[in-house]
């Protein structure tokens, strides 16, 4: 049986190269025209709103209103917030034309600031960004669904723990079965989520038609809760900032997108506006039947709003609350076993890491560490520092990243770029992206030191992991070892196709 | 052959599509094929890239192998299910949460009585809704005003509950004043307490001002005023109107309540409760009374209203006569009151100033010295703290309320609800200090201190020894500590 498969392997990896001595450039073109048809415009903006929209507008309106001051000014803020979403996006397109790798921001990165940079990031993301995340979101997810039996108190801290636990672990088990169930779980919570904004628009303009909008008139609207201040205002930002995070997951399928220099840019004209103006109508929505009194004092806003207006239906909103949640941690777990893969393929990690399921070609290992992780955070149990030092850690990347983009045109100004934005875009957004950061250290320094401090960890691991290139024989020894023995349990080889990415660094020499 | 050539391209477009979503690189052509092959053995002397397809399959994919992977898969299911079979036990067997009690806006914070409009301010009504701002910071919920309505001295005949003295304002600044209020979230209380100026509340015959009362009551709700406040009830809920005057107040056609208040003075403990019971007003004012200062009687009192009656219709307050003033002395320990009042189950009423530890004969807001600006800053501190810990503990929002020590000069009790935080007060109004042990089944070693007037001896969020509480004279504590399993 194994003999017969193996001659079956054989004969067709022979046939294959045959066919594409036989036929030449004829069978390339096909090949290629074949892959890019799988993701075209419209996929593009799936991608880009099923990302971006998650729990964050069920959660930060309270945030954003709380700092904005009023309620016209905390409209403004999400408008403008998603304008400076699409600023960073641009960049980011450009980044993902010009180097098409995978892995995002940390590929970015490591290309354009060299090896210790990107592993920084990579270390900060893989250790503590990704689990923590994942982490809050499936605690958010347990939170929510056992509020229908816990409607005025805690639900009991054991019994949400676990729940959380069994969640990651069943996602995690998806994913490493098939990556096309890990996609179809995207697409399906992505349209529950946004049934569930439509449905909130909707039944908010069914309220302003009838006349209840005394909080959108606008003298109300901008009668300011307490005084505006720079630090505020940057502060509401931030939390805005929190509800549209996710633009950059586009990147870690840029090569995959069909004539990526037309449609990258329309997907993101098309998608971040749209985003915007969803985000800016649930808003308005929830304002037309909250007073900013009732909206400051709610934990959980669509709640709120469901129980005052939706009646016997109020049990929707925790319900699609939760499904958004749990939406959010299947592509959290998606795109952290991606960034574990390209790491790994650029030595900053084991080799393990790396390697996929001779069948179902799912990085297994590289999703049981990040599972791993989220468990081990769910143990500790203090989440809410660590969130803070996430948000810093994050915030700091993007800046980075787009400072890498100004580095790479004064550096490499012919350098070819399919796609190329105005400089005015990545400078606006590093103007703002500096406001924040300066905002962030004065106001929080002891928690942005904190972000630092364990982003800096890794710098004593890189030398000592990656650029020690004489270690002892033992060492190699002991790490062929695991590595075997992680292969034989999981099952997993490296990715085959490792002579095709030879090509990326061809046409660099060339340049 | 063609046929032949498509089956074989279909497989090569499945073989790439499963590698895919790793790499999402295409297969080039064969003008870079060349290099490919060039490359390729280079890279395979540097990298180590663990066993090959073909050396897997054939160590990984023996017997023991697949067994063992499959036992892991079922390891891992049964792990999973045994998790989640855990988590729905606990969910099943854990207790239920207990019902929160229904909620008015009275009920959710502190009221605010400014029974002395021209002592608040010089612009009367205009000068209340500037203040706006500030009491908002203070977290009130409702303020009471007045009386301001037209009336002689003792002359019922020039009684007219539906116009406001020219001295206070007028009816469009009472409006403004309104609207304003209600967009900070702040209700407004009406005192149409008749005869304000004269000896008796209601001229020695309520009956004959009951008629007017009921169509005021009709008027001002209409207006959009939110509540309406009576002293001296006693006199008016033994008259035959009162039932009607009650049922103004009933409504149940969806809008907010409407509050019926009122207070009443030199009554027994239990003339207090009968009151209470019998007139069905939503909030009842007790004055704790001072110069003299509380006693063994207003402890008994409170213990017997909290625990007869609803806390939802009960209001604290201090003094014997309703705002007035100008009977404050300096020696009043503010805080300590301040302390009590919120720790108490019902709805603390305080008047214009008891936030500042306002003395006698001192105005609001004109100019102070920095020494008394100072404590003026520090005692509307101490309020402000005490107004956010009532408006977020549930415990004391609708806790229980457990007595766990009290002698003619001292007073401790427990507020507890549900899973919340617990929360215990003492008070000592005493001259002397005094040693407590108070007594209880879930009461734990030590609490933490919230709130205090001793700030030497119980530093705020210190831990404190339960078993032997030691408080100064005049001083007052409040201590929180975690549900008990």
């Amino acid at each position: 049986m194994d003999g017969t498969e193996t001659n079956r392997r054989n004969c067709a990896k022979s046939e294959q190269q045959k066919m594409l001595d036989s036929r030449g450039n004829q069978s390339g073109s096909k090949d290629r025209v074949t892959l890019k048809k799988e993701i075209g415009l419209l996929s593009a903006c799936a991608i880009i709103i099923g990302n971006i929209i998650g729990s964050g507008i069920f959660i930060s309106p309270k945030g954003v209103l709380d700092h904005a001051g009023s309620v016209g000014f905390s409209l403004i803020v999400w408008v403008l917030g998603g304008g400076i979403c699409a600023l960073g996006s641009l960049c980011y397109a450009e980044l993902g034309v010009t180097i098409p790798k995978s892995g995002g921001d940390y590929s970015y990165v490591t290309e354009i600031f060299g090896g210790l940079v990107g592993f920084l990031l990579l270390w900060s993301a893989v250790l503590i960004m990704y689990p923590t995340t994942l982490a809050v979101i499936a605690l958010t997810f347990s939170n929510y669904v056992l509020q229908p039996a816990f409607p005025n108190c805690l639900p009991p801290y054991i019994a949400t723990r676990l729940l959380s636990t069994t969640c990651v672990l069943f996602l995690t088990w998806v994913n490493c079965s098939s990556v096309r169930w890990g996609t179809r779980i995207q697409d399906v919570f992505t349209v529950g989520k946004l049934l569930a904004l439509v449905l909130i628009i909707v039944v908010g303009m069914v309220q302003i038609a009838k006349g209840h909008y005394d909080a959108l008139e606008p003298q109300a609207a901008f009668e300011f809760i307490k005084d505006p201040s720079v630090g505020q205002i940057a502060l509401a930002f931030l939390q805005a900032s929190f509800a549209y995070s996710g633009w950059n997951f586009l990147n870690y399928v840029t090569e995959e997108v069909v004539e990526p220099r037309k449609n990258l840019p329309r997907a993101i004209y098309i998608s971040i506006p749209l985003v915007t103006l969803v985000y800016t109508l649930t808003n308005i929505a929830y304002f037309s039947s909250m007073s900013p009194q009732e909206l400051l004092e709610s934990n959980a806003v669509a709640v709120t709003f469901g129980e005052k207006l939706l009646g016997m239906f109020s049990w929707v909103m925790p319900i699609s609350v939760a499904l958004s949640t749990f939406g959010g941690i299947n592509g959290y777990l998606f795109t952290s076993s991606r960034l574990c893969f390209s790491g790994a393929r650029e030595g900053h990690l084991p080799y393990l890491l790396a390697m996929i399921h001779l069948k179902s070609c799912t990085p297994i290992p590289a999703l049981i560490v990040c599972c791993t992780a989220t468990i081990v955070i769910l143990c500790i149990g203090d989440t809410h520092n660590l969130i803070n030092y996430v948000s810093f850690i994050n915030y700091l990347s993007y800046g980075v990243t787009i400072a890498g983009l100004l580095y790479y045109r004064w550096k490499k100004p012919n350098m070819f770029r399919p796609i190329k934005v105005n400089l005015l875009v990545p400078c606006s957004y590093l103007v703002f992206w500096a406001v924040l950061l300066g905002f962030s250290l004065y106001s929080e320094p002891v928690v942005c030191g904190m972000g630092l401090v364990i982003m800096l960890t890794g710098v004593p691991i890189y030398f000592i992991g990656v650029q020690w290139k004489n270690k002892p024989q033992w060492i190699y020894s002991a790490i062929e070892r695991v590595t075997y023995l992680g292969q034989k349990m999981c099952y997993v080889v490296f990715p085959q196709d490792d002579p095709s990415e030879i090509q990326p660094l061809t046409e660099k020499s060339e340049l | 052959m063609n046929k032949e050539d498509e089956m074989k391209e279909v497989e090569l477009n499945e073989m790439d599509q499963e590698k895919q979503p790793m790499t999402g690189e295409t297969p080039t052509g064969t003008e870079k094929n060349g290099s490919v092959k060039v490359k390729v053995p280079e890279d395979a002397e540097v990298k180590f890239t663990g066993l090959s397809k073909e050396e897997l399959m054939k160590v990984a994919g023996t017997a023991g192998w697949v067994r063992t992977r499959w036992a892991l898969l079922v390891l891992f299911w049964l792990g999973w299910v045994g998790m989640l079979a855990g988590a729905i036990v606990i969910i099943v067997q854990a207790p239920r949460c207990k019902p929160i009690p229904e909620m008015h806006w009275w009920n959710e914070g502190p009221l605010y009585q400014i029974s002395n409009l021209d002592a608040f301010s010089k612009n009367g009504l205009k000068g209340v809704e500037e203040k706006l701002d500030y009491l908002s910071q203070m977290k009130v919920k409702g303020l009471v005003l007045g009386p301001v309505h037209s009336v002689q001295a003792d002359q019922s005949s020039a009684l007219e509950l539906t116009s406001i003295n020219p001295d206070f304002g007028s009816e469009s600044e009472l409006t403004s004043l309104l609207d304003r209020a209600h967009r900070k979230g702040i209700s407004i209380v009406l005192d149409l307490t008749p005869n304000y100026r004269g000896v008796s509340s209601w001229f020695n015959n309520a009956a004959s001002v009951a008629e007017k009362l009921k169509k005021a009551c009709v008027y001002w709700l209409n207006k959009g005023v939110d509540g309406i406040f009576l002293s001296d009830l006693n006199d008016i809920v033994n008259t035959y109107a009162w039932s009607s005057i009650q049922a103004i107040f009933n409504k149940t056609d969806g809008t907010p309540k409407k509050a019926l208040m009122g207070t009443a003075s030199s009554l027994s403990v239990d003339e207090t409760s009968l009151l209470l019971n019998q007139s069905g007003v939503d909030l009842l004012l007790t004055k704790l009374p001072y110069p003299a200062g509380l006693s063994g009687r207003q402890a008994t009192l409170m213990q017997r209203l909290c625990s007869g009656h609803q806390e939802a219709s009960l209001g604290w307050g201090l003094g014997q006569t309703a705002g007035s003033q100008a009977s404050r002395t300096p020696a009043l320990p503010v805080k300590l009151y301040q302390t009590l009042l919120f720790a108490l189950p019902g709805t603390p009423v305080f008047s214009a100033g008891d936030e500042l530890g306002l003395k006698a004969g001192e105005a609001m807001w004109e100019d102070v010295n920095s020494t008394a600006e100072e404590e003026r800053t520090a005692v509307r501190n101490f309020f402000k703290t005490l107004s956010d810990l009532k408006g977020k503990e549930r415990s004391l929002l609708h806790g229980e309320y457990v007595n766990l020590h009290n002698s003619p000069t001292s007073l401790a009790f427990l507020r507890l609800w549900d899973q919340s935080e617990r929360f215990m007060v003492a008070v000592n109004w005493g001259n002397d200090s005094i040693s407590m042990t108070p007594t209880n089944d879930d009461l734990p070693a030590e609490a933490r201190v919230r709130a205090t007037t001793d700030i030497e001896k119980l530093a705020v969020d210190s831990k404190v020894k339960l078993e032997k509480l030691e408080l100064g004279s005049k001083q007052a504590v409040l201590l929180s500590y975690p549900f008990p399993g």
